[in-house]
């Protein structure tokens, strides 16, 4: 599914990434831990696409094309997806004109005809009943006065529509109190699959109490330091990072 | 040697001035004299009048402008009406080349009467006199301009307590005609005690018509307790000029709200000028430029909180692309008197390249001391978190682009009250973005 070899990246003057290897299958959900300032989000938004990161060295290999070759809206019709750390809110454009118009630019990536209103609507609401959300919210400006709850419920309803091949979730539990965890969780297990992978970045095992990883890494310093099951994220909770840094 | 501008509208008014209505009554007759005599005093406004800093004014004033007198060259009946019937209106008034042509629609309501100024000019003088009068103290060369030459215009009063839900329609069309034709039309709007009406105002051209001047002045009453929204278009030309004043008198326990959509001409400029007259009356002005080219749009509006417990709100928006430019001057003014005011204002602009140009003053000068007043703006260009938020959902860049930008210009589109005009302009709107067809199946 998604092999990193090497990557180096640097923002302005500064290296983030130091030659960081990574290979994911399909069906694997993949656990990245670190401090801050380690590199995880770095990571998430390099896979995205976001401009002003600078790959220096290294290759990231999607589904066996370059990844760093496509622009953000090809990855994402490939069935790339990130769940953004700090959902940006845009007024005046309402949920269902994104929802509709980014499903509708997948399916016509990959042949497929546009939905009609009807088949659309029923779609959308079996998925807003995953993450728990009112319909009301679909004609509310994307984000516009959510809270951070709702911002990451949006994400997964999102990533529910779309049905990624790959989901790169930035720190989704960060900010959320039990019952949002729940609820987010709850959505993103209900999309496991055999054929989808999961890249989990965060800096608390906690969510990985309601996710089960396959494997977990830990970052430091932009570099994967140690890899290892789950067992490694509670060694991580108890101990601290500086424990594998050293 | 060259004419001067105040030679040369002598010579016109001369020549035109019997095919003018109003000739044979005297007091008319004399108010368009005195506006040219009043033209010719202050002659046109300077370059460094702080009104007129950031306008172009060459364009207008180099020009001698004339005033066609014979009649509307041919119109294709079949065009106008299609144009007309794009609104589900109550009425539909036509004018063409700022001449009446026809009235369509319910043509027997007693809630009101709507007539073409020069009708009633010629009939009935009197029922307009006070109103004109009261206009006598035109503030600039443009608008005395307009007193001396208007041809025609509407006459709309609307009975005490009637209520009309459909809009009403004034349609103004220019066709064909020669370079550097100016148009000066009158409206009188008199909304009766508790009425309440909605207009929809909307100037458009039928061919290119290089250089034609669009030079209106409205009055619009709002007696106590009435309620009126208006909504102006200008949709016209892109070699065009357009010029409006609107002076708005609001009384006691009266609400207006007023949508103004500059989109079209070379260059616009809206005055509007609302004064507050009776306690307890509210104003709400919105407004959306849209310019490109090189093309530029003005918005000035001054509201005058004159008596206590009245609330302004007020939104303009802007969207500049390729060398457009724009100016929002919007000026409060809260007198002595008028405690208890309640006043908001705001302009924005969205620029879409590099070489774009906004000027935006929000003024307040308060002269009370128990208000509530606050003014802001601001200028920007589109949020690249926004559009990377967007394209990483799959959405191309260009629709994600035009959403932002249709996104940034929704809030006026949203204050509209009647949702079929608001349907009518979410689809003109969405009909100017560079991804439409997307956009618009998008949003319905």
């Amino acid at each position: 599914m998604l092999k990193i070899n090497n990557l180096k990246v640097s923002v302005g003057d500064q290296q983030i990434l130091n030659g960081l290897d990574l290979k994911v299958n399909p069906g694997e959900v993949h656990a990245i831990m670190g401090p801050n300032g380690s590199g995880k989000s770095t990571l998430a938004n390099v896979l995205a696409g976001r401009d002003n990161y600078t790959v220096t060295e290294g290759s990231v290999q999607y589904l066996g094309k370059d990844l760093l070759e496509m622009a953000p809206e090809v990855r994402s019709r490939e069935g790339l997806f990130m769940a953004f750390q700090y959902p940006v809110e845009i007024p005046g454009v309402s949920n269902i004109y994104l929802l509709k118009s980014a499903l509708n630019a997948k399916r016509k990536h990959q042949g497929l005809d546009e939905l009609d209103a009807v088949d659309f609507l029923s779609l959308v609401k079996e998925k807003l009943d995953l993450v728990q959300m009112d319909r009301s919210f679909l004609n509310r400006p994307v984000n516009e006065g959510f809270s951070g709850g709702e911002k990451k419920r949006n994400e997964i309803l999102q990533m529910a529509v779309l049905e990624p091949k790959l989901s790169i979730l930035d720190e989704t539990d960060s900010g959320l109190d039990i019952d949002a965890l729940q609820i987010v969780t709850q959505g993103i297990n209900t999309l496991k699959s055999e054929t989808r992978s999961i890249i989990l970045v965060t800096h608390y095992q906690r969510i990985l109490d309601y996710i089960t990883p396959d494997f977990v890494h830990v970052l430091a310093d932009g570099k994967i330091v140690k890899s290892g099951d789950r067992s490694l994220a509670y060694e991580v909770d108890e101990k601290g990072y500086g424990w594998i840094k050293n | 040697m060259k004419t001067t501008p105040t030679e040369h509208y002598h010579q016109q008014f001369t020549v035109v001035r019997s095919e003018l209505p109003g000739l044979s009554t005297p007091w008319f007759d004399q108010l368009r004299k005195d506006a040219l005599n009043r033209f010719s005093e202050k002659g046109f406004p300077q370059r460094k009048a702080e009104d007129w800093k950031y306008t172009n004014l060459s364009v207008l004033t180099d020009h001698n402008y004339v005033t066609k007198t014979d009649q509307i060259g041919k119109i294709n009946d079949g065009e106008i009406n299609s144009i007309a019937g794009e609104i589900d209106a109550e009425i539909s008034l036509v004018l063409i080349n700022g001449r009446f042509s026809k009235l369509l629609g319910n043509l027997t309501s007693e809630n009101f009467r709507l007539e073409n100024l020069a009708t009633l000019v010629s009939r009935e003088p009197e029922t307009i006199r006070e109103y004109l009068a009261e206009s006598a103290e035109t503030l600039t060369a443009f608008e005395s301009l307009n007193t001396a030459f208007m041809a025609d215009g509407v006459y709309l009063h609307v009975n005490r307590d009637a209520k009309i839900s459909k809009p009403i329609q004034i349609l103004h069309v220019t066709t064909s005609q020669d370079d550097h034709v100016h148009y000066n039309t009158r409206n009188l709007f008199i909304f009766g005690e508790n009425s309440e009406v909605r207009i929809i105002e909307r100037f458009l051209s039928l061919d290119s018509i290089p250089g034609y001047l669009n030079n209106t002045v409205s009055q619009v009453i709002l007696k106590d307790g009435a309620k009126a929204e208006y909504i102006k278009l200008q949709d016209e030309d892109p070699q065009s000029f357009h010029l409006s004043v609107h002076r708005v008198h609001l009384n006691r326990d009266s609400r207006f709200s007023a949508h103004s959509f500059s989109l079209g001409g070379l260059l616009s400029r809206n005055d509007v000028r609302v004064d507050f007259l009776g306690e307890n009356a509210s104003c709400n002005l919105n407004g959306l430029f849209l310019v490109d080219g090189e093309r530029q749009a003005d918005n000035y509006t001054t509201t005058e909180h004159r008596v206590p417990r009245c609330q302004s709100s007020e939104q303009y928006k802007g969207i500049l692309n390729d060398q457009g430019k724009g100016v929002f001057r919007g000026k409060i003014k809260v007198h002595q008197d008028a405690q208890k005011s309640d006043a908001r204002l705001n302009n924005s602009n969205l620029l879409l390249s590099e070489k774009a140009e906004v000027d935006t003053m929000p003024q307040l000068e308060i002269y009370a001391d128990d208000v509530k007043c606050s003014h802001g703006s601001g200028s920007g260009q589109l949020d690249t978190e926004q559009l990377f938020y967007l394209t990483s959902r799959g959405i191309d860049h260009a629709v994600a682009h035009a959403l932002l930008v249709f996104g940034f210009a929704s809030s006026v589109l949203e204050r509209i009250e009647s949702e079929s005009l608001k349907g009518f302009f979410k689809n003109l709107l969405i009909s100017r973005l560079s991804a439409n067809r997307e956009i618009k199946e998008l949003v319905q």
